[in-house]
């Protein structure tokens, strides 16, 4: 018998009982709503098919020939149990309600918009990205007011140093990312780096299942951006092989407003013109393979990663003088292993990562004259380079060999300890034509500097009454050693060492006190080590400071959140910190600089993030950050109190998004978002306490002195929708930023592009 | 009639006058018609990094803030020098470098007065005439402005001055001064040291050298030379490295330092050209090293047959580590006998570096700039003549160290 199975719109019915009563025998149907039961013929056989949410049927069907065809109508059961939605957690849910809580940003669910990571990014509360420019651009994290190298970057929990620009969150598609975790003051054990504000945590997909995602988005700008992620499993999941690429293009080619000043005359006026030397493109190529669930190893993963960057400088640190011809290039082959073993029946893991890689990185900056803005070159030979008068033709080795262990073992279900080790070598050497020399003549850059560092961290966890209340206690270790030849101030060349090692702890608790709602609390002893750089100097006009204290920094911070399930979700966090010895390049003697513990800073803020369902299809979010940081014991009144310079105090964003089904077909989806952005306007330099603007909290009103150096309010606002067909896997996006065209400055007299758009489409299948 | 159309006609009438003292260090005792006539320059942490700049309606007395609802906030603070009514600094409020002037406005409000980028080393010589010197333009190339407009309107080319055999030329890249309808302009010979080209490097050539330029028609006369020295002046800052005294002739720093390795001070000295002349006083030359070795001169005030500097009490190190340390002291050294007499009654100081006025006349009194960040003083003291002692006059209690201060004369 051939039976098909359909509902009353005629669509197939699949997973359908089917019974033959007589015989005792039956099945389910398949996703076409067909099933083929062999019966003796002659005979009449007594049939019932049943399905979840339809009404049973029952009939008699009597074989009369060789093979009977057969089709079945189910009607719907109102009354019947439509659905069971299981509820669970992602790793990224999960981590949001540790006791030392991270921030996630969940990529996989924005992965066919044409966004970047830092736009995603920067939808959170108490993150600020900020990006001198196009695509390829440095990018700034400021968490809770923390900067530069305050922050720390991990990918899949390791330092990414040695990755070099090559994995810049600038560049990563979100494709490629299952989740970004975000750790705003305290880090967990398995990150082991000296983090005096933060860490952010790039975790790649792993996904347990063949695969394969290809994207490609067309953007303003003639920007072009591919990805492509992909991986197999041998049938019994024991092998498996993958790649994860992209590849990045951009003109970068975006209007700005500047000014030009007239050959004759000198005088500047404002122009409008594009960028024409802002080009940038790079590549990321991983691939990896791999044995799983063997006696020796539950996974065994051996990668080779390359990556290319080329770049092109239009402008230095302000856009007050444009460059023609700078440009740089990175690049590297990192090959690296990672293993994974589970013992004790589970109750002691090991893993363990191991990679080696030398980044080469070259800066041309040879120009023998000057451009404007327009693109006229003048000639000049006191002008070697556009960067710096000296001009620079570096090629520079960085040699990496990093390593990471990690143990953890469960003493009992509700008590884990967690050892972790990440050891950094690091060495410098290269050349330079136009740099520095040592009196002997010798290039300052062909003698080899090298840093080693040591991080070590034992933590436990502890859940208490049915883990309700967690508990992770944590100590920290890190020694570095560093070894160079530099020169002195007169000139004198001098091998130089130094060393030091530091203990921190950190502790954070939490209780979960109803379904619904948690509190958090942690607080660290952080520090950041001083280093390479900043030790040793440049051998040139940067000296040397042996005698440089770690960064210290005490944070507290405390949280809330409550949510429902598609209803609404909230949360609210302050943090106090108490920085001091933070290090700052100082002008030094008649003109050198040297790395200085100078500033203490002081503060607190608060941030809160609220989403609301407005109806099952449409949500609305928003969140805020406000941070009142300042320096403090400075010995200087008019820096006394003075709110910390060139950072972001106060930034919002809002949020719609709508989710439609059946939009213009049966089974396609729509969803169409809108975001704001707000940030406030903030002082390139530091505002006396007592001149600052008098409105509330600083929101409003200019400071009380002719103070002009100003990054000026923000407000961007995108829209876009992501468009899933009926024939999935396909997705296609589309974006408009910066909708109003605004004047948008990140940093001081650098504009960011204006209104531009960007589609994507996505194509993701797979199989188990 | 716009504020800068007035100040032009109010500059115009005053041209005659002024074109006789362009070096307006000794300031005018006539201030009618500005009602901030004193303006202070000051920088937080180093020259480089933030200041601010405010206007005075009095002589500031006893404890001055410099921040006030008046002040402009600063990117940079590497000195200042006035002409008439009008501050001249070395870089935009912003921190682009190149020559802004600032105009006091009848509230006190400093206001933009107009912006040439890229100029360095520069001197205002009337109300619409002035000489810049711009590298990226040229290094043997002197740039001639109107300061009224803030315009640049021509270029003399020097690059005959030029020495083929040295790596590096410059004119005007720290000498610009004039007097007498002469424009003196420093000749540099050095080595090519990059960015830092002309800087005490210039052992190419053992004599200091002068361009000596018609103003009225900018052509070049002769060049003078002056053997056994190094280059004169220092073109990093608004220090501008040379003197008006009141006996007519100029005065000129050659500092000394060197930025070769190992980075030391030697052979510092203070040259001059008497009133009326357009050559150096072969027989009259001012040695550091005849009070303390290793000293350098950058800063000076002649005034009554004498002439006040500043001498360090120990040698300035090699490297330049201690050349900001609080170690100086003013003297008063006699022009003929160069017999030097200390200034009692204030503690050490620092060294004046961009600042101009380290050393200034106001209404024929003396001032001394008193700057030591390790007691935290830091403002004027006022000098008595007669018997050589000072005693504070101001000092700042906000805004940071003073790097220019001047009395703004009435145009």
């Amino acid at each position: 018998m051939e039976l098909d199975v359909r509902n009353s719109n005629h669509e197939p019915v699949g997973f359908a009982l089917v019974q033959v009563h007589e015989l005792n025998t039956g099945g389910l149907t398949d996703s076409a709503g067909h099933i083929s039961i062999p019966v003796p013929p002659g005979k009449s056989y007594r049939l019932s098919v049943s399905c979840t949410g339809y009404i049973p049927l029952e009939t008699v069907i009597a074989s009369s020939s060789a093979k009977v065809h057969r089709s079945f109508i189910l009607k719907n059961n109102p009354s019947e149990l439509k659905m069971v939605r299981i509820t669970g957690e992602t790793h990224g849910a999960a981590l949001k309600k540790n006791a030392i809580k991270a921030e996630v940003i969940n990529t996989l669910e924005a992965k066919e918009q044409p966004s970047t990571l830092i736009e995603l990014m920067n939808r959170s509360s108490g993150i600020r990205i900020r990006q001198a420019g196009a695509l390829g651009s440095n990018s700034d994290v400021s968490l809770n007011g923390f900067q530069d190298r305050s922050i720390r970057y991990f990918k899949d929990g390791l330092p990414l140093n040695y990755l070099g620009a090559g994995f810049s969150m600038s560049l990563i598609p979100v494709n490629m990312l299952d989740h970004v975790e975000v750790y705003k003051g305290v880090l967990p054990a398995y990150l082991g780096a000296d983090a005096l504000g933060g860490a952010i945590n790039l975790v790649t997909r792993k996904e347990k299942s063949n695969f394969v995602d290809i994207s490609y988005e067309l953007g303003s700008f003639n920007t072009h951006r591919v990805s492509l992620n992909a991986a197999y499993y041998s049938p019994d999941k024991k092998y498996f092989i993958g790649v994860n690429g992209f590849y990045n293009y951009s003109d970068g080619d975006y209007t700005v407003d500047v000014q030009f000043p007239d050959e004759q005359t000198g005088v500047l006026r404002d122009i409008t013109t594009k960028l024409y030397h802002n080009r940038f493109s790079n590549y990321y190529v991983e691939a990896y393979a791999g044995i799983r669930d063997v006696k020796w190893a539950d996974e065994l993963r051996l990668m080779v990663s390359g990556f290319g960057l080329n770049k092109q400088f239009q402008f230095g640190t302000t856009m007050f003088k444009p460059f023609g011809m700078t440009h740089g290039h990175q690049s590297s082959v990192i090959p690296a292993i990672e293993y994974r073993k589970r013992f004790l029946a589970g109750r002691l893991e090991v893993t363990g990562f191991a990679e080696v890689n030398t980044l080469n990185a070259t800066i041309v900056d040879t120009a023998h004259g000057h451009f404007d803005w327009l693109g006229n070159f003048t000639p000049n030979a006191n002008e070697k380079g556009e960067i710096s008068n000296d001009g620079t033709l570096s090629d520079i080795g960085y040699h990496y060999l990093t390593s990471r262990g990690n143990i953890r073992y469960n003493i009992m279900p509700a008590q884990t300890v967690d050892f972790n080790i990440v050891a950094d070598n690091f060495m410098r050497k290269g050349t330079d034509e136009y740099g520095k020399r040592f009196p002997d003549g010798e290039d300052f850059l062909s003698k080899p500097a090298s840093y080693r560092k040591l991080a070590m961290a034992l933590g436990l966890t502890s859940g208490f009454l049915n883990k309700k209340v967690q508990n992770n206690l944590i100590f920290k270790f890190y020694r570095y050693r560093t070894e160079a030849r530099d020169m002195t101030v007169t000139g004198a060349p001098e091998r130089v060492s130094n060393q030091n090692h530091q203990w921190g702890i950190a502790e954070g608790i939490k209780w979960q006190f109803s379904p619904k709602s948690l509190i958090q609390f942690s607080a660290e002893t952080a520090l950041r080590m001083p280093e390479q750089d900043e030790i040793f100097g440049d051998g040139n006009f940067k000296l040397a400071n042996f005698y440089l204290k770690p960064e210290r920094s005490l944070n507290f911070n405390l949280g809330y959140q409550t949510g429902k399930y598609q209803k609404y979700h909230f949360e609210t966090n302050v943090f106090y910190r108490r920085t001091k010895n933070m290090i700052l390049l100082m002008p030094l003697y008649f003109l050198n600089s040297q790395s200085q513990n100078v500033d203490n800073v002081q503060g607190a803020g608060l941030d809160m993030d609220a989403n609301y369902y407005l109806t099952p299809w449409l949500k609305a979010g928003g969140n805020f950050t406000y941070q009142d940081l300042r320096l403090v014991h400075t010995g200087n009144p008019s820096r006394e109190g003075a709110r910390l310079r060139n950072t972001p105090y106060f930034f919002a964003n809002l949020g719609l998004n709508a989710h439609f089904q059946g939009f213009f077909f049966r089974h396609d989806k729509l969803d169409v978002y809108w975001y704001y952005s707000f940030v406030r306007q903030f002082y390139l330099d530091y505002i006396p306490k007592n001149m600052e603007p008098a409105g509330f909290l600083g929101l409003w009103g200019n400071a009380g002195i002719d103070a002009q150096n100003i990054i000026p309010d923000q407000d961007l606002h995108t829209i876009g929708f992501t468009y899933y067909p009926t024939s999935r896997p396909l997705a296609f996006g589309f974006q408009v930023k910066n909708l109003f065209n605004a004047k948008v400055y990140d940093n001081f007299r650098i504009q960011n592009p204006g209104r531009n758009y960007s589609v994507k489409i996505s194509y993701s299948l797979f199989k188990k | 009639m716009n504020k800068l159309a007035k100040f032009s006609l109010g500059l115009a009438v005053c041209g005659l006058f002024l074109s006789s003292c362009e070096k307006e260090k000794t300031t005018t005792t006539d201030n009618g018609a500005t009602q901030f006539p004193y303006a202070i320059l000051t920088y937080e942490s180093n020259m480089a990094q933030t200041g601010y700049l405010t206007a005075f309606s009095k002589f500031p007395s006893g404890a001055v803030s410099n921040i006030t609802s008046n002040s402009l906030q600063v990117a940079a603070a590497f000195g200042m020098t006035q002409y008439g009514n009008w501050l001249f600094t070395r870089s935009s409020n912003a921190g682009q470098a190149g020559i802004q002037k600032y105009v006091v406005g009848s509230d006190g409000k400093i206001n933009d007065g107009g912006f040439l980028p890229n100029g360095e080393m520069f001197q205002v010589v009337s109300d619409d005439k002035g000489y810049y010197w711009d590298p990226t333009r040229g290094t043997m190339l002197l740039q001639i402005f109107n300061p009224t407009t803030m315009q640049r309107t021509g270029q003399i080319d020097l690059s005959s001055l030029a020495l083929p055999n040295a790596p590096y030329n410059s004119v005007g890249q720290h000498i610009i001064a004039s007097r007498d309808g002469k424009l003196f302009v420093g000749v540099v010979h050095s080595s090519d040291m990059g960015a830092n080209s002309g800087y005490g490097d210039d052992t190419i050539v053992n004599y200091a050298e002068l361009a000596v330029i018609d103003i009225a028609t900018d052509q070049l006369e002769k060049t003078i030379q002056y053997p056994g020295l190094g280059s004169l002046g220092w073109g990093s800052s608004g220090n501008q490295m040379w003197t008006l005294g009141d006996d007519g002739a100029l005065y000129f720093y050659a500092t000394g330092m060197s930025l070769l390795p190992p980075l030391s001070v030697n052979n510092s000295a203070i040259i001059r050209i008497k009133k009326g002349e357009t050559d150096f006083d072969q027989s009259w030359i001012l040695k550091a090293n005849d009070y303390q070795p290793h000293a350098t001169f950058g800063t000076a005030l002649v005034k009554s047959g004498k002439i006040y500097v500043q001498l360090p009490t120990g040698p300035v190190q090699d490297g330049f580590t201690n050349l900001n340390d609080p170690m100086y002291d003013y003297y008063a050294i006699d022009l003929n006998t160069k017999a030097a007499t200390k200034i009692t009654g204030m503690p050490h100081t620092q060294y004046a570096y961009g600042n101009d006025q380290c050393i200034l006349s106001v209404d024929g009194k003396v001032y001394l700039w008193m700057g030591n960040s390790s007691t935290g003083e830091n403002g004027y003291y006022r000098l008595n003549e007669g018997n050589n002692s000072a005693s504070p006059v101001f000092h700042l209690t906000e805004g940071g160290t003073i790097s220019g201060f001047v009395k703004l004369s009435n145009q």
